[in-house]
């Protein structure tokens, strides 16, 4: 590592003249960020496909155990096991990381500091290179003999450490591998990130003059790097415990089964920050420029933000209450957990005020913005409640759980996603994307999202365990009413799905035949929006100077009511 | 391999920035804090496993040779000297610090060398990475120093190379991005050493 | 208003339910040794990333401040 980053950097001290390529050297091996970005945005849309269709199987498991599924077959212990590891994997480190953070943070962070590209362009390649081979690797771990791994995507030991546990002898492997190449992958890209939007802004852009989507962006990058050297030691280690025979994690050599724990979630609470922020981002943007108002309380999001970042590091052991730590211990990580909802629910307090006054468009990115603000609380509220150790006793690994993550979860994953593809679609693509197909497909997916999770606090509640493949083997568990519940729950999943359909037809017929989207649709401030659209190689013609700050909407005495960053007189 | 020799293209203009600080040394930080946390992990891991073990090294199992691995240390901690000096002198005195670079990675060769012999002679006593927790932690802790070091040589490699080089500059701030991880790999030396040997 | 007390007074009793947590049967080695060893690295672990931000947050500042000097003079 030391030495690609020594090798590479005087790349940028150097021009080069403009030539044509060939498709395949522009598509597949190109170093302009916006190629790079939209290769993330396409892995990462394809992996969803393939983790919903995962969930699918599972919940239809569920709702009608022992069926066989269309489209999928039987669902056996073993693949009902495989399958909901996988969708976890899948849906934080190949959905939510790599679309978030890796293709928004590609597409974005240069256009809008106003520069030509990253500042490491090649190691910007190697990431997503890297990225790719992992996706090869997961897929290679579903087909090896024992199937894919099924120990859960926290995949704790000693299961996952001896295959005579898990069954899975080299699919647990494989896994382990594909999951640390994409810690790699991210690694490099985050330097990246961090270090581009320190260094390659445009003159005259202060630290409080870069929209807060790139400032949450590089903090999450910063988290990101920050917590996830004890996962690729631990990694190491539980990939020695598989394939050299070491008993790290393995007490019946001497080894310590928390530990691992210890390691797992020192990066996976940080994780869940890393992928909020983003999210965040993303809706602050959104939310000024529709609300034609200057975002609220700038200075202070931003170092609420900070504040987060901090804080998350000191909280994680809240996923361990009932693994068996010193119940001192948990104590304090209570009194963490709790704290950290301050902070988030600061940072949501200033959306709600930047709302407030404003006059309001419903366009359909506004809209999802809108719906990730709502479903968010849900799912902070519902933290709160299993961040107190003694009620977590009961709520541990119940569908509570489930659904308390699954409220924060989807808002930012796929909430988050959608809200910035339709925000800046025209700017990827150059058209407009239909907007009465785009609000149908938020109808259908935020509606049938509810119906998916408020049913399954619910059935936590009433003590349904996770990672259970039949419940009808539970007498408690079996009765007409809870399992009227599950099927209620899988009906609006496959209705969710199906309403995804609209959104597949808008994305791809717009891309063809959508309207011919101007460089500035939604009247915007920011600096990627003063360049045509798509952007052309290279972004700026000129490249820009800033004299004000992202948020100068409705500003008195102009003509116009937005002000964008780099207009020197009045508008 | 060849994805990443692929020819690139190029942009057409070259932002001029003027940067907070070298863009090498910046994401050589960024990628130091990452190492910082790895090591953490690491000797958290060391301690854990280490205080549920009922004795310390396990009955039967060999002894680490403390004094030999401290003389060893000694020629890393002189690399760090050496290549303190070099940068000192890199636009002064260009063929000096050219040497001290080459001495430098000399002697981290020596360390790594060494440091391998010695695994060669515990295997051959019987620790190996199976053979108790113990093994395993130590070939686990002093594998991955010992690959930062190779690490951090081939870096300075790359260096010496580009000084030598007649087409590609070596800029004092690419050194300089080396150096810090040089620094970085000799730094945590002592506290591993402390840690594992000593202790 | 006249609950605010009892809220606070419930909550700050509320810390004290780690007694029955501790009750809780969970398995966990009895040793000592290994429980210090949890809270040493705990502590290790989580003051470690913040005071490298914390610093990392300096640092950056201080170039920032040293970059726009240039820009003034
Ligand atoms: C506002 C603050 C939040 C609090 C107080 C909180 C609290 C908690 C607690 C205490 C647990 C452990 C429950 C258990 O396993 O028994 C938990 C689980 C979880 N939380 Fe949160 N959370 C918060 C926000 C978030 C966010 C923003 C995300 C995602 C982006 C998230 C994702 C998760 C996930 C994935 C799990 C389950 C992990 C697993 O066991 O598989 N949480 N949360
Ligand atoms: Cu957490």
């Amino acid at each position: 590592m030391g030495q690609t980053t020594v090798t590479h950097d005087s790349h940028a001290a150097h021009g080069h003249d403009h030539h044509e390529q060939s498709f395949i050297m522009k598509y597949f091996f190109s170093t302009d960020h916006k190629i790079i970005g939209l290769q993330y945005m396409f892995t990462g849309m394809f992996m969803a496909i393939v983790g919903g269709y995962f969930a699918y199987a599972f919940r239809m498991q569920l709702a009608f155990p022992g069926m066989e599924v269309p489209l999928y077959g039987t669902v056996g212990p073993g693949q009902y096991n495989m399958l909901i590891t996988n969708h976890g994997a899948i849906m934080i480190f190949w959905v939510a990381m790599p679309v978030l953070i890796a293709a928004f943070g590609n597409i974005l962070i240069p256009l809008m500091i106003g520069c030509d590209d990253m500042v490491f362009p090649r190691l910007n390649r190697l990431s997503y290179q890297i990225f790719l081979l992992s996706v090869v690797v997961l897929f290679m771990s579903f087909f090896v003999q024992g199937g894919g791994f099924g120990g859960a995507w926290t995949s704790y030991p000693p299961l996952s450490a001896v295959a005579e546990y898990n069954l899975t002898d080299w699919g647990a492997s494989l896994w382990l591998i594909a999951v640390a190449l994409e810690f790699v992958a991210f690694l490099i890209g985050g330097i990246n990130f961090v270090t581009t939007s320190m260094n390659a802004r445009a003159p005259g852009m202060r630290m409080t003059d870069i929209p807060i989507v790139v400032w949450m962006i590089v903090l999450a990058s910063i988290m990101f790097m920050a917590s996830v050297g004890p996962l690729i030691a631990g990694s190491v280690m539980l990939l020695m415990d598989q394939r050299v025979g070491t008993t790290f994690f393995v007490p019946s050599g001497g080894g310590d089964p928390v530990l691992w724990q210890h390691l797992f979630w020192f990066f996976g609470h940080p994780e869940v920050y890393v992928v909020l922020l983003p999210a965040l981002g993303i809706v602050a943007e959104i939310m000024t420029t529709f609300a034609r108002k200057k975002l609220f309380g700038y200075k202070t999001i931003l170092y609420t933000t900070f504040a987060t970042g901090g804080l998350a590091f000191v909280v994680w052991a809240h996923h361990q209450f009932i693994a068996g730590i010193d119940p001192r211990m948990a104590n304090i990580f209570l009194v963490t957990t709790l704290l950290i909802s301050i902070p988030i629910a600061e940072i949501l307090f200033s959306y709600v005020a930047t709302l407030y006054g404003g006059s309001i468009e419903f366009r359909t990115p506004m809209l999802w913005a809108l719906g990730f603000l709502v479903t968010f609380l849900l799912g902070g509220v519902t933290g709160i409640y299993l961040g107190s150790s003694a009620l977590d006793i009961y709520f541990h690994d119940s569908y509570f759980v489930i659904a308390h993550f699954h409220s924060t979860f989807f808002p930012i994953a796929i909430i988050g996603m959608f809200a910035g593809l339709y925000h800046w679609y025209p700017k990827m693509f150059g058209r407009m994307m239909d907007e009465t197909l785009g609000k149908i497909h938020f109808w259908g997916t935020i509606i049938p999202f509810n119906g998916i999770f408020l049913p399954l606090f619910l059935v936590g509640m009433a003590g349904q365990h996770r990672r259970i493949y039949n419940f009808q083997h539970f007498p408690d568990l079996a009765t007409a009413d809870l399992q009227g519940i599950r099927v209620f729950a899988t009906v609006s999943l496959v209705t969710m799905l199906l309403f995804q359909f609209v959104f597949a037809y808008n994305f791809f017929v717009s891309m063809f035949k959508g309207e011919k989207a101007p460089a500035n649709p939604w009247k915007s401030n920011t600096l990627e929006w003063t360049v045509p659209s798509p952007p052309p190689h290279g972004n700026f013609a000129e490249l820009p100077t800033v004299y004000r700050g992202p948020y100068e909407y409705s500003v008195p005495g102009n003509k116009e009511d937005y002000w964008p960053q780099n207009m020197p007189d009045r508008n | 391999m060849i994805l990443l020799v692929a020819p690139e293209i190029p942009a057409n203009s070259n932002a001029e920035r003027r940067q907070l600080v070298s863009s090498s040394i910046f994401a050589t930080v960024i990628l130091i804090m990452t190492e910082v946390m790895f090591f953490a992990a690491l000797i958290s891991a060391y301690m854990i496993i280490r205080s549920g073990a009922e004795e310390w090294p396990p009955w039967g199992q060999p002894r680490l040779p403390v004094f030999a691995t401290a003389l060893n240390s000694l020629t890393l901690l002189a690399s760090a000297f050496c290549l303190h000096r070099s940068v000192k002198v890199f636009s002064s005195q260009s063929s000096q610090s050219k040497q001290l670079l080459a001495l430098t990675i000399a002697l981290g060769t020596v360390f790594v060398s060494v440091q391998g012999y010695e695994w060669v002679q515990l295997i051959s006593f019987g620790l190996t990475i199976t053979s108790s927790t113990y093994g395993g932690v130590f070939y686990l802790i002093i594998g991955a120093h010992g690959l930062h070091v190779i690490g951090g040589l081939l870096a300075l490699l790359a260096c010496l190379r580009r000084l030598n080089s007649t087409s590609q500059q070596l800029t004092i701030d690419n050194l300089r991005a080396a150096q810090i991880f040089w620094y970085f790999v000799v730094g945590v030396w002592p506290v591993l050493y402390t840690l594992v040997y000593l202790l | 208003m006249k609950a605010v007390p009892a809220i606070v007074i419930t909550g700050l009793a509320s810390l004290f339910l780690h007694f029955d947590v501790q009750a809780c049967a969970v398995c966990f080695s009895s040793s000592e040794n290994t429980r210090a060893a949890f809270y040493l690295t705990t502590a290790f672990l989580t003051v470690l990333p913040v005071a490298m931000l914390i610093g990392g947050f300096y640092w950056v500042r201080k170039l920032q401040q040293k970059h726009d000097a240039v820009d003034q003079s």
